[in-house]
């Protein structure tokens, strides 16, 4: 929102020597947030009055024009775009150099091959509103080469207010409310807005009513509307036009510029009708198959039950958001209504956000807006108007419908709380000065307490408990005039949780120790690409209101993202290791409650860990089964061998034959997966890939079952080395091999494979592996004699069980 | 005779110190040879000079003769220290001592998780737990325990993802995914109870289109302290205790009032413009101020929601931006790179 300098100055003076840089500050630290001010002489630096002098065809664009351009001092060639254009108006043009207020620096361009020296202006290329409806055409005042701040006639600053900081304060949505702050904080008087108002001045020549019936009181608390005649609709009078042009408003005629000038001022909008079109007001929802042509000249179905101002039969504006093209003000309009109402914020916010709507209008009502104004915009209107076309008469009384009665209870403030809470002691006059001048009434009712009545336009929303007030006195205060005081606390030690701690371990371990590097990946994935991997998506939790074709299903696993890491990389790395730590989202009941009826519990979310490697001529396998052994070898106190066994039903992008699932101590932790050639080639990724999957709270299960390291004496005796070349079939796995070692004597006490063989000298159903065996016993040295003896008898039980065979060759 | 035995020790001694100041050259070991040829060879003088004590008389040998042995053993040693010393410099005569070292690989972690671990250190070095809540919300804690009413903005389809279950209809919309970390103040509350003090990084999520500056993924830091007494004074003083261990230094910092529905009242608090020292910068919009930590006094409802007595305990809570922490710290410009697992990018962390 705008805010004028000069306008504010109708209802608040300001000090000496007080300027918009102090105000915006002020502002920003007691009130709302500032985001820029600015004078409109910089603002406008190099933006002039210029006047089209030719406008012609340009012979690349059928869009685009070539214009000739007087400024004065030299004529300029431009190329512009703008339907509106044509020659021999006065149009805003932005020079060479110029920094407009949205943020774009002109430059000399070439334009599909012609020259364009500058740019003719819309509005909202000026910063002046939102309205991009073709450029700006000035009117008679305007002299060629003038500057454009001299052409508005205006000696201001404007101050830009961040709307997102407003949205709980209805009452800050024109200058008005804005003044009454400054009032507050720089302790000055406010104005009242009643010494704008002499209802008996009107030229009264009252002979009805209009005809107002509300049907849904509910969403429409307070109607009201009067009729005007002998209006001559014409183009609004500089005064006027300065001011709206100023904070952005587009000027119209006369009459929608009064309206809308009071809201800007007051906060409340206002909606005028041409009356030839309302033979009555019906304030009704909209029935089915209602549509209206509203005065941005689209022709709008309006949703079912959307609030609509109706005639007798049909819509003639959408309540609180835009009028109909039918009822509008146009050139011809002698009579007029005038609306001043309130409408139910959720309603007015809901309808706009059916219709993709936002107006001035709108988001004021959304914001619960104080019924209260109603009266006071009316008057003001009607005073302005009169203003505006002196010959105009007053055709009726006001009609009223509904209550301007705003429900609120008295809040009752402790002093001594409300010290505690903001940490300093308040003088109590202090905090009766501040509330009293934002308007709430304070009684005094004890010694420590107020009784607080709070004013009608803080009411509706936003004042309504003793925190509410504490916010009104520290901010008037200002947050930086409290001494920081730090908190006394009982010294306790913070409860650590040991699963997220592990995952910092897991992390640590991973890229440390194995050079792995971490990702992101994103939370969703999408149908196609779970259609490449022949995955099921059909029992996926899905986005309802997604942002792109490519972000639409939650995962459930971390593979695919992560298969895109492998693509987005492989052109450039040769080998890529990545691992992510996750969560994913399963279709299931988790144990988390939604709300505290302990009903329904969240879907189960899992952090899970994910490992992949790619490249080619590496052993992919060997390469990640030598990090997950690390990570476990680190995390498990008491590490045993993991067990790695391919009986698993395997998904369909996976190859069996090159797959795993991981298990330790009979839990399945994970599994290790290579992604088949066929599926490879769908996915277009170009590298063989090798992925593991391991379920993070498993893990952590199985390292609070293996947390204490004990420490184990060094052997008093040395062991007996002895090699053992095996050749078996090609079924035998290393795994039962060595344990079927392992577990053969009690003497073996290690067995590490030093080599793998397959060969034609074997036979193609056979390998070879070749172990190194120690023997060792506890209490003394084991003689040569010994081992022998056992060896023998190992290699039997291995002939017997494996149907091995010594390696002799 | 003991008088010319210490000069010629002296003499030798004197000259392999002479050798030893010049300049390393390859011919230093030849005349090191020479040297020792000269005095200690064969006929060498010390040789020579040694070989005469034979012709004394007993007292004379034994007054000299430990003398002589003793300087023997002496310039022995000093030749061969020198010799070493050479030796040595030889070594070293070849070597490119610019040539790369062998390349020892190392990983890297996100850059997300470097300073989210920095912040947690420091937090719980003030006495702050750590904790983490369900990325997948439900639109009770979101929303309504955090006194986001129903008809509140932020509950927009253009703000907020809402998730479907299969077989569910898109009008039983009650699961989000979070907006904030802030549903964890809830969920924290009830299961910790007061007094409490908790931070908790995590993944949000926004219905918002992505450029380089807006991501409908990022992540946050969100702070809570429960206890009794906790005033406005204590909130500001907390803050600026972190910014301080967050920059390594005192910053400057201005408190405005700022709103968000689940605190009462709430701030916004401004570090002075790190880039511009506050003088004004296109990166602080010319204000000198950098809007870093929203911040507030838990409103009495949200305690009331976590199943805390709002009459007895009060309590602030802050959020901080971590993913734009980051952005700041590494000077990052593009906010897509965090979830582009482009190795280009993390391999830089």
């Amino acid at each position: 929102m705008y805010i004028s300098y000069n306008w504010l100055q109708d209802f608040v003076s300001l000090p000496k020597g007080y300027d918009a840089e102090k105000l915006a500050t002020a502002l920003t630290m007691h009130t709302v947030e500032v985001e820029e001010w600015q004078s409109l002489e910089k603002k406008f630096a190099q933006v002039v009055v210029g006047k089209a002098l030719e406008v012609n065809k340009h012979s690349q664009a059928d869009r685009l024009k070539l214009v000739k351009v007087d400024i004065g001092t030299e004529v300029l060639d431009i190329v512009c775009g703008a339907s509106n254009l044509e020659a021999g108006q006065l149009v805003p043009v932005a020079l060479v150099g110029a920094e407009l207020p949205i943020g774009l620096t002109i430059e000399a361009a070439k334009i599909r091959g012609e020259k364009s020296n500058g740019m003719i202006c819309a509005l909202d290329e000026l910063g002046l509103g939102d309205d991009h409806d073709g450029i700006m055409v000035l009117d008679g005042k305007a002299k060629v080469g003038q500057n454009f701040a001299e052409y508005l006639n205006v000696n201001d600053v404007i101050i830009e207010i961040d709307n997102k900081s407003l949205s709980n304060r209805p009452d800050l949505w024109g200058h008005y409310g804005i003044a009454r702050e400054v009032s507050s904080f720089l302790k000055t008087k406010l104005k009242p807005y009643t010494d704008f108002l002499d209802t008996k001045k009107w030229p009264i020549k009252v002979d009805g009513k209009v005809d107002v019936k509300v049907e849904s009181a509910k969403l429409c608390p307070y109607y009201s509307a009067i009729k005007l005649s002998n209006i001559e609709v014409k183009e609004s009078p500089n005064w006027l036009k300065d001011r709206l042009l100023a904070v952005g408003a587009k000027p119209i005629n006369n009459i929608v510029d009064a309206t809308n000038y009071i809201m800007l001022e007051l906060g409340q909008p206002l909606h005028a009708f041409d009356a030839s079109s309302v033979d009555k007001v019906v304030v009704r929802k909209s029935k089915k198959g209602e549509s209206l042509e509203t005065l941005d000249k689209e022709n709008r179905e309006l949703p079912v039950d959307t609030l609509v101002i109706a005639n007798s039969k049909d819509p003639i504006a959408v309540a609180g958001i835009i009028g109909g093209q039918v009822s509008g003000i146009n050139s011809k309009t002698k009579e007029i209504i005038i609306e001043s109402a309130n409408f139910d914020p959720v309603s007015i916010r809901l309808s706009s956000q059916k219709l993709g709507l936002r107006t001035d209008a709108s988001s004021r009502f959304e914001k619960s807006l104080d019924p209260n104004l109603c009266p006071l915009a009316m008057e003001r209107a009607v005073e302005t108007i009169i203003k505006l076309c002196p010959q105009a008469v007053v055709e009726s009384n006001i009609s009223e419908t509904g209550s301007l009665e705003v429900e609120s209870d008295f809040i009752v403030l402790g002093l001594n709380w409300l010290n505690t809470r903001v940490g300093k002691d308040l003088d109590k006059i202090l905090v009766k000065n501040i509330l009293e001048g934002l308007g709430f009434g304070v009684i005094e009712k004890d010694d420590d307490t107020f009784k607080v009545t709070v004013p009608s336009w803080r009411a509706t929303k936003d004042v309504s408990i003793p925190e509410d007030l504490l916010e009104e006195v520290a901010r008037s205060i200002g947050y930086d005039n409290f001494e920081p005081v730090l908190p006394q606390v009982e010294m306790r030690a913070p409860i650590v949780s040991e699963e997220y701690e592990l995952e910092q371990k897991v992390k640590d371990i991973l890229a440390r120790d194995n050079h792995l590097v971490e990702v992101h990946n994103y939370s969703f994935i999408n149908e196609r690409q779970l259609e490449k991997l022949q995955i099921d998506h059909t029992n996926h939790l899905s986005l309802v209101n997604p942002l792109s074709e490519s972000h639409t299903l939650l995962r459930q696993s971390l593979v695919p993202n992560l298969l895109e890491d492998v693509k987005a990389n492989q052109a450039r790395i040769d080998e890529i290791s990545l691992f992510e730590i996750g969560n994913i989202y399963l279709n299931i009941a988790g144990d988390l409650y939604q709300d505290v009826n302990n009903k329904a519990t969240l879907p189960h979310q899992e952090k899970r860990l994910a490992i992949v490697v790619a490249g080619e001529n590496i052993d992919l396998m060997a390469r990640i089964k030598g990090i997950i052994e690390n990570l476990l070898k680190q995390l498990l106190a008491d590490y045993q061998e993991i067990e790695f066994s391919s009986k698993e039903a395997w998904p369909a992008w996976v190859s069996p034959n090159k797959s795993a699932r991981l298990e330790y101590n009979q839990e399945v932790l994970g599994q290790i997966l290579t992604v088949k050639d066929s599926v490879a080639k769908q996915i277009s990724l170009k590298k063989p890939a090798v992925i593991a999957e391991i379920n993070l709270l498993t893990l952590f299960k199985l390292s609070q079952m293996n947390l204490i390291k004990k420490h184990k004496e060094s052997p008093k005796f040395p062991a007996v080395a002895r090699d053992l070349a095996l050749v078996v079939g090609n079924k035998v796995t290393y795994q039962d091999l060595k344990q079927a070692i392992l577990n053969f004597h009690e003497w073996v006490n290690d067995v590490e494979l030093f080599d793998i063989y397959q060969g034609e000298k074997l036979g193609t159903d056979k390998k070879s592996l070749a172990f190194h065996v120690a023997y060792r016993f506890y209490e003394r040295t084991l003689t040569t004699v010994e081992v022998d003896e056992v060896e023998k008898d190992l290699m039997d039980y291995l002939r017997k069980t494996y149907q091995a065979q010594i390696r002799d060759f | 005779m003991r008088d010319k035995l210490l000069k010629l020790k002296k003499e030798i001694i004197d000259q392999l110190e002479v050798l030893k100041q010049k300049t390393a050259n390859s011919n230093n070991l030849e005349l090191l040879r020479t040297l020792r040829v000269k005095y200690m060879g064969r006929k060498g003088e010390l040789t020579q000079f040694l070989r005469q004590l034979k012709d004394l008389s007993q007292e004379a040998k034994q007054e000299i003769g430990k003398l002589a042995n003793d300087i023997k053993v002496e310039v022995g040693e000093a030749f061969t220290q020198v010799q070493e010393e050479f030796l040595d410099d030889e070594s070293g005569v070849n070597t490119d001592v610019s040539l790369p070292g062998e390349v020892s690989k190392i990983g890297h972690l996100h850059p997300l998780t470097l300073v989210q671990r920095e912040l947690e250190e420091l937090f719980k070095s003030l006495g702050f737990h750590v904790l983490e809540g369900p990325e997948l919300e439900s639109d009770y804690y979101n929303f309504e325990a955090l006194n986001i009413s129903k008809d509140h903005p932020a509950r927009d389809m253009q703000d907020t993802f809402y998730v479907n279950v299969p077989g569910q209809k898109n009008s039983e919309q009650n699961l989000v995914m979070r907006t904030h970390t802030s549903p964890v103040q809830i969920r924290a509350m009830q299961k910790y109870g007061a007094p409490l003090r908790a931070i908790v990084p995590g993944r949000v999520f926004r219905n918002e289109a992505i450029d380089a500056s807006h991501e409908h993924t990022f992540y946050q830091l969100e702070g809570l302290m429960i206890g009794e007494n906790i005033s406005i004074a204590n909130l500001v003083a907390v803050m600026k205790e972190i910014l301080k261990g967050i920059f390594k230094e005192d910053v400057n910092v201005r408190v405005r009032p700022g709103f968000f529905p689940f605190v009462e009242p709430g701030i916004e608090l401004d570090i002075e413009c790190r880039l511009c020292g506050g003088k004004g910068c296109p990166v602080c919009k010319q204000s000198g101020w950098l809007e870093l930590l929203p911040a507030g006094m838990v409103h009495p409802k949200v305690l009331e929601a976590g199943g805390i007595d709002s009459k007895k305990y009060s309590g602030f809570a802050f959020g901080l931006g971590l993913t734009r922490l980051v952005m700041m710290k590494y000077n990052i410009g593009d906010i897509r790179l965090f979830n582009s697992g482009d190795l280009r990018f993390l391999e830089q962390f």
